[in-house]
């Protein structure tokens, strides 16, 4: 379904991925792994269009993505729930649904959608009038995914699911993730937790300065605990400019 | 006064109330479309209006020309959104600001030379006829306006409320990021909101045009009512700005009646009482809306993203890149003074009348340059200070005062004027700030230049200035004498050009630098923001009105049109077009405008172009210079390669990276040579007194005291240094001061925690008792209490939203506690500001790195040397001894921790661009540098991942072993804090409900079913655990 095939992104002059090839199929969850500053956001974010690419392709259910804008990305049914959930903080609970379900605009799809997605969530349906920014932590991660879940997309990008909330509320929402999942929506993610992300996803890719450095069956990858940890652990780190003498 | 009376003054203000509403609602439009206040929201509502009257003097139907003219606005908004805003928005929110300033002169300035500056009447839009009314009467025309801004208000909330486009710009104005994701275009739906907004702003002024009369200078100014409306309402919301315009509208219809109120009765009894109502009323919410330290300023200080040097973004070289030494400069700078003295007595006359404008234009720039260049603070009343100098010259002047004592006294007058101002902007910053001026500045134009103590009958005064001396006697000083006079402005513009220079290079000028590129930085330094800010204020003050006394000196008159805001925004274009931050920029930029003006007056063909070209050029430096004159060598250099690398092939290219290969070797020879040469600094201080051996070696203890010394802060690196210079006495080595301290320095991998005495044996750091805080009705921590102590480094954890950060916040001074007390060293500090606690020894990192973008690592840490560096303001300015002593040791002192912490790689480079692991330690190695005894982190290991995270915990157990400093973490890394801390606070829903040592906290129940959660059988609750609990006990 997502073919992305030896992408180079740069910051300016500086690579932040090389040469990267992945693949997500129809209704798989994949999980992307790696060190801080592997190039994990960076490639979530190419994908959605957030940044282009100065190399290499992405396809997306046989069509070009890259380089288009977000709002064109969406429309091909790839919803990006950013890194710290990016919500409409002072709008309603409702009208961050309502914006979720932009490329959808049949009012009676959007109704038939909102009771769907507060069905996984029952707490966002008694705060549906309430502001964004006045949910707790965890809430405002729910309404993140619900929102995403709005324009029915075919392929959920998840960015640090588990970001600043307690790991009761992370394991919550892994939870839901999966139930998603389980009903066809094909879900790539980034998460700090390697063993929460492998545990949940079928396959997984592991980033590190900037290349696939492995992939595989992610449960393969959680018995094998040794090869993590040589690319999450001290021997992945950039060379360090300081400290060293 | 009767009650009718005052109810008639109201209806008279209900039809500017619409207009206000307008006015306020397009503002708002657009501020929360693209964040700007668009300063041009004047010249979108006049420009239309000249459309409708020059399209109905062609003849064409009223209906027809309304349409146009309410397109136009619409176009104008749209271009202004496509040409200034999209382009400048990756430069900066202040470049945005200074953007639609050019737009504001560059339609004045074409509707004066193509509409004339006379005012007109527009042709009336509904019937002339007036209703009766309660003494006085309504005309159709104000009915029209009010009908007609009810009828709009409401499409405009039916649109934002119900349709798809008022969601996506909803949405849009609240994430633009997010909206982007979720499909809608950002940049179409902030270009609808220009549009709209424009077009708000033109039918707004063609219905209030039409009902007053249409002029090119003051007309664009009836927006600022619209202004002071939109932040009433607090700018982002619709309803609040129709609230505002309703207060405003009072506040004007009321101004008049209020001459009859005793005591302040008075100053509103003449023209302008409207003006000043309103200024007092907008500072006064904006002084209510501020907060003491934005804290919206705690955000990453324009680390992440910024990437162009650019206005308000320029970076300085470092100093070893400066390519003069200071002998050549010093000879560079007698040979331009020499030469600007001797061309004089061989120019025609005229040359020297423009060269004295260039200077006059010199000190004004400059003093934007200090103000808003150096400090970030935006004045659009630069030209109204000037005007206050010359019309304070003449008061004093006719008092009996003779010039050269005028300068000082009209100086310090305006600083104190200015400062005034500036207490405004400690509640306020950027946009509102630029508004802030503006309003004072049409205030001072309307109301203060009316008054006839101070600017004479009619706005104009004139004095006659005395010479000195006696003619045909030596000295005879005649300050008419156009040549004479030169030599005064020449004199007063180079003493204030090296003044500026000297502040740049001392601890105030990195203060004021440190203060724009983060506020709450500055202040966790012991910078005392409010100060430094009032400061520049007054600095740019006394420098714009000497700048209005040696103009009135020497022309002896001066009249009120002369300082108009138009003028001020000609000003902040020469200080933009030099490159705002540069003082040679400011001369250069001088220079040019003033051959300009000579180069128009001269060329009848270009007559009253000069306003036009002048904003043109504001126009064109920003969007394509953003660095302006400044900027140009090294872009010139750049092209210059370019075409070089560009035309020549493969072997010219060779030939020239030879040569730059051998300039880089070269300058590595000079720097090797110069840091030989650099050695002798380390001589050991003779001052310094001598060390105690016992004192020095607590680390037998097992950690060092930290050294109290009798006056001053505390010192945590006063151990360690000291301990660097005895050894260096001891060993009798030859080798430097700096390799003694390298080796203390620290070395990864070789701290341990340490055995601390029984807690209770130790003195208290820091002890909160008590702590309650509640914003509104919510309680977010609730009588929690905090005690760290010596030597210890204590962990505060709990779940999302348990008010770790309000405590902190209430800890470090930038909030203040409901209830409860703040001991620092036994000592209470609850009621001291941030920067006094810095002073007194707190030291404090960032969630988000705060590090002043424009410095390089070493001057970052010099701004942490400010407590302890005493030289005051005057010696900065004047450069003394006690300056540069002041200086030498804080250099001294920060290449020592420089040394200790291992940054020598890093030390000359600019903070922005490097890696995020590196710019956190350069946060912690700036606290450190304050020698503050206890140092505050809040989540130090965010954005870092395992390793980094070790690393960065070893460095912190080498601190407090080597260094003996207390720290306190904020933390949501449970392995960091465990393996860290030596006890542990658990904050949940803003009580304490638990502390203790690691070990216990982790097997306390209570502290596992908050936090951890009861979830173990399900999944694994805490973060990965790399290490085993083995290896952690290990570490102990």
């Amino acid at each position: 379904m997502l073919e992305i095939q030896d992408l180079d992104v740069c910051y300016g002059p500086v690579p932040a991925l090389r040469g990267v090839s992945m693949v997500v199929g129809d209704g798989e969850m994949v999980a992307l792994v790696g060190a801080n500053g592997a190039g994990k956001t960076t490639a979530l974010r190419t994908i959605s269009g957030m940044l282009s690419p100065t190399a290499g392709s992405i396809t997306f259910d046989g069509e070009r993505i890259d380089g288009l804008p977000p709002y064109k990305v969406i429309a091909h049914g790839v919803a990006h729930l950013p890194e710290g959930r990016a919500l409409f903080s002072d709008m309603s609970v409702m009208d961050n649904l309502r914006l979720g379900a932009w490329t959808q605009p049949s009012e009676k799809d959007f109704r038939r959608r909102v009771a769907e997605v507060m069905d996984h969530f029952p707490i966002l349906r008694e705060r549906s009038k309430q502001a964004a920014g006045t949910l707790s932590g965890g809430e405002q991660q729910m309404l993140g995914v619900a929102r995403a879940l709005m324009s029915e997309p075919k392929l959920l990008i998840v960015d640090e699911l588990s970001l600043g909330l307690a790991p009761k509320i992370v394991a919550q929402l892994f939870q839901i993730l999966t139930t998603i999942n389980g009903q066809g929506t094909a879900v790539l993610m980034v998460e700090q937790f390697v063993h929460m992300a492998l545990q949940h996803s079928n396959r997984a890719y592991v980033l590190a300065k900037g290349e696939v450095a492995l992939e595989g069956d992610a449960k393969e990858l959680r018995d094998r605990p040794e090869l993590l940890a040589a690319y999450l652990g001290d021997d992945a780190e950039e060379p360090e400019p300081v400290g060293a003498r | 006064m009767s009650i009718t009376f005052f109810l008639t003054q109201l209806a008279l203000a209900v039809p500017l109330m619409a207009a206000y509403a307008l006015f306020a609602l397009g503002i708002v439009l657009i501020y929360r479309a693209s964040r700007v206040l668009n300063l041009a929201h004047g010249v979108m509502a006049m420009l239309p209006s000249y459309v409708v009257v020059e399209l109905r003097t062609r003849g064409l139907p009223m209906p027809l020309a309304l349409l146009a003219g309410v397109a136009s606005g619409a176009l104008l908004g749209a271009a202004v959104e496509m040409v200034f805003v999209r382009r400048l928005r990756r430069i900066s929110e202040t470049a945005q600001t200074v953007g639609t300033v050019a737009v504001f002169g560059l339609v004045v300035a074409f509707s004066a030379r193509v509409f004339g500056t006379q005012p007109v009447r527009p042709p009336a839009i509904f019937p002339e006829k007036t209703i009766a009314f309660s003494g006085s009467g309504i005309t159709y025309g104000q009915l029209g306006l009010i009908g007609t801004s009810v009828v709009l208000t409401l499409g405009l909330f039916a649109l934002f409320k119900f349709t798809r486009l008022g969601l996506a710009m909803r949405g849009a104005a609240s994430n633009r990021t997010a909206a982007g994701l979720m499909g809608v275009n950002p940049d179409r739906t902030t270009q609808v909101a220009w549009m709209l907004g424009g077009a708000l702003a033109a039918v707004a002024g063609i219905l209030l045009s039409a009902v007053t009369t249409l002029d090119p200078y003051n007309f664009p100014l009836q927006a600022l009512p619209g202004f002071v409306a939109a932040l009433i309402g607090g700018l982002g919301s619709m309803p609040g700005a129709l609230l505002g315009a309703v207060v405003v509208g009072i506040a004007t219809g009321l101004a008049p009646a209020l001459s009859g109120v005793p005591v302040i009765g008075h100053f509103f009894s003449s023209v302008g009482s409207a003006q000043l109502l309103l200024t007092v009323v907008a500072f006064i919410v904006m002084a209510m809306r501020g907060e003491r330290l934005a804290a919206s300023d705690v955000r990453a200080a324009g680390l992440a993203g910024s990437v162009s040097a650019g206005i308000l973004r320029v970076r300085r070289r470092p100093a070893d890149q400066r390519q003069l030494t200071r002998g050549l400069r010093v000879l560079a700078g007698l040979l331009l003074v020499v030469a600007a003295v001797s061309w004089v007595l061989g120019a025609p006359f005229s040359w020297v009348g423009t060269a004295t404008t260039a200077l006059s234009y010199t000190l004004v720039a400059l003093s934007l340059v200090i103000l808003t260049g150096w400090v970030g603070q935006i004045s659009l009343a630069q030209a109204s200070f000037v005007g206050i100098g010359a019309f304070l010259t003449g008061v004093l002047v006719r008092a009996g005062l003779p010039f050269p004592l005028t300068l000082p006294a009209v100086g310090f007058a305006s600083a104190a004027i200015a400062a005034l101002l500036g207490l405004v902007a400690l509640r306020v910053r950027g946009l509102y700030l630029a508004v802030a001026t503006l309003i004072f500045a049409w205030m001072t134009q309307i109301y203060l230049f009316a008054q006839p103590w101070l600017a004479g009958i009619g706005g104009s005064s004139s004095i006659q200035t005395k010479a000195l001396g006696t003619p045909d006697t030596f000295p005879y000083l005649d300050f008419t004498n156009r040549t004479t006079f030169y030599f005064v402005m020449l004199a007063v513009t180079t003493a204030a050009m090296l003044g500026a220079a000297n502040l740049r290079r001392s601890k105030t000028g990195r203060a004021w630098f440190a203060v724009k590129g983060s506020e709450v930085a500055a202040a966790s330094l012991g910078i005392p923001v409010m100060a430094y800010k009032l400061l520049a204020f007054a600095v740019a003050g006394f420098l714009a009105g000497v700048a209005g006394n040696l103009l009135m000196t020497t022309n002896q008159v001066a009249s009120s049109s002369q300082f108009l805001p138009q003028a001020s925004l000609m000003f902040l274009a020469i200080a933009v077009v030099g490159g705002l931050d540069s003082i040679g920029g400011a001369l250069a930029a001088g220079i040019v405008f003033s051959l300009l003006g000579q180069l128009f007056y001269k060329v009848s063909a270009l007559a009253g172009l000069l306003e036009i070209v002048s904003s043109l050029l504001l126009a064109v430096v920003l969007l394509a210079f953003p660095a302006g004159i400044a900027g140009l060598p090294p872009r010139l250099a750049a092209l210059g390669r370019r075409i070089v690398t560009g035309r020549i092939a493969d072997r010219g290219a060779a030939i020239w990276q030879e040569l730059s290969d051998r300039r880089v070797r070269r300058r590595l020879a000079r720097e090797e040579l110069a840091a030989a040469a650099a050695g002798t600094w380390a001589a050991p201080d003779s001052t310094s007194p001598p060390v105690d051996e016992a004192e020095l070696q607590p680390a037998a203890a097992g950690w060092p005291v930290v050294v109290r010394r009798p006056s001053g802060p505390p010192d945590a690196l006063a151990p360690i240094l000291e301990r660097a210079e005895v050894e260096l006495v001891e060993e009798q080595v030859e080798a430097r001061e700096r390799e003694s301290v390298s080796r203390l320095a620290y070395v990864p991998g070789t701290a341990t925690k340490v055995d601390l005495p029984e807690r209770w044996n130790r003195a208290s750091i820091l002890h909160a008792q008590d702590i309650t805080v509640q914003f509104g009705g919510l309680t977010a921590v609730d009588t929690a209490n905090l005690e760290v102590r010596e030597g210890e480094i204590v962990g505060l954890i709990g779940p999302n939203g348990a008010g770790k950060t309000t405590l902190f916040n209430a800890i470090s001074g930038l909030n203040s506690p409901t209830s409860g007390t703040v001991a620092l060293f036994g000592a209470d500090v609850t009621r001291l500001p941030v920067h006094q606690r810095a002073a007194a020894g707190m030291g404090r990192t960032f969630q988000l790195i705060q590090l002043f973008p424009e410095l390089s690592v070493t001057d970052n840490l010099l701004v942490g040397t400010h407590v302890r560096n005493s030289s005051g303001f005057a010696s900065h300015l004047f450069a003394t001894g006690r300056a540069i002593d002041g200086e030498r040791s804080a250099r001294q002192r920060v290449a020592q921790v420089i040394e200790l912490l291992g940054l020598q790689d890093v030390a000359d480079q600019p903070v922005t661009g490097l890696p995020f692991g590196v710019l956190r330690l350069v946060e912690v190695a700036r606290a450190l540098v304050t020698g503050a005894p206890y140092v505050m982190l809040d989540e130090p290991a965010s954005g870092l991942d395992n390793a980094e995270t070790d690393k960065l915990s070893d460095l912190l157990l080498w601190v407090r072993q080597t260094l003996g400093i207390s720290l306190l973490l904020i933390e949501h890394d449970v392995r960091m804090v465990t393996a860290l801390c030596d006890y542990i606070y658990v904050l949940d829903r803003g009580k304490m409900i638990a502390n203790g040592e690691a070990a216990d906290i982790r097997r306390d129940p209570v502290v596992t079913a908050a936090y951890f959660g009861a979830v173990e059988d399900e999944e694994p609750a805490a973060p990965p655990q790399r290490l085993p609990e083995a290896d952690l006990a290990g570490v102990h």
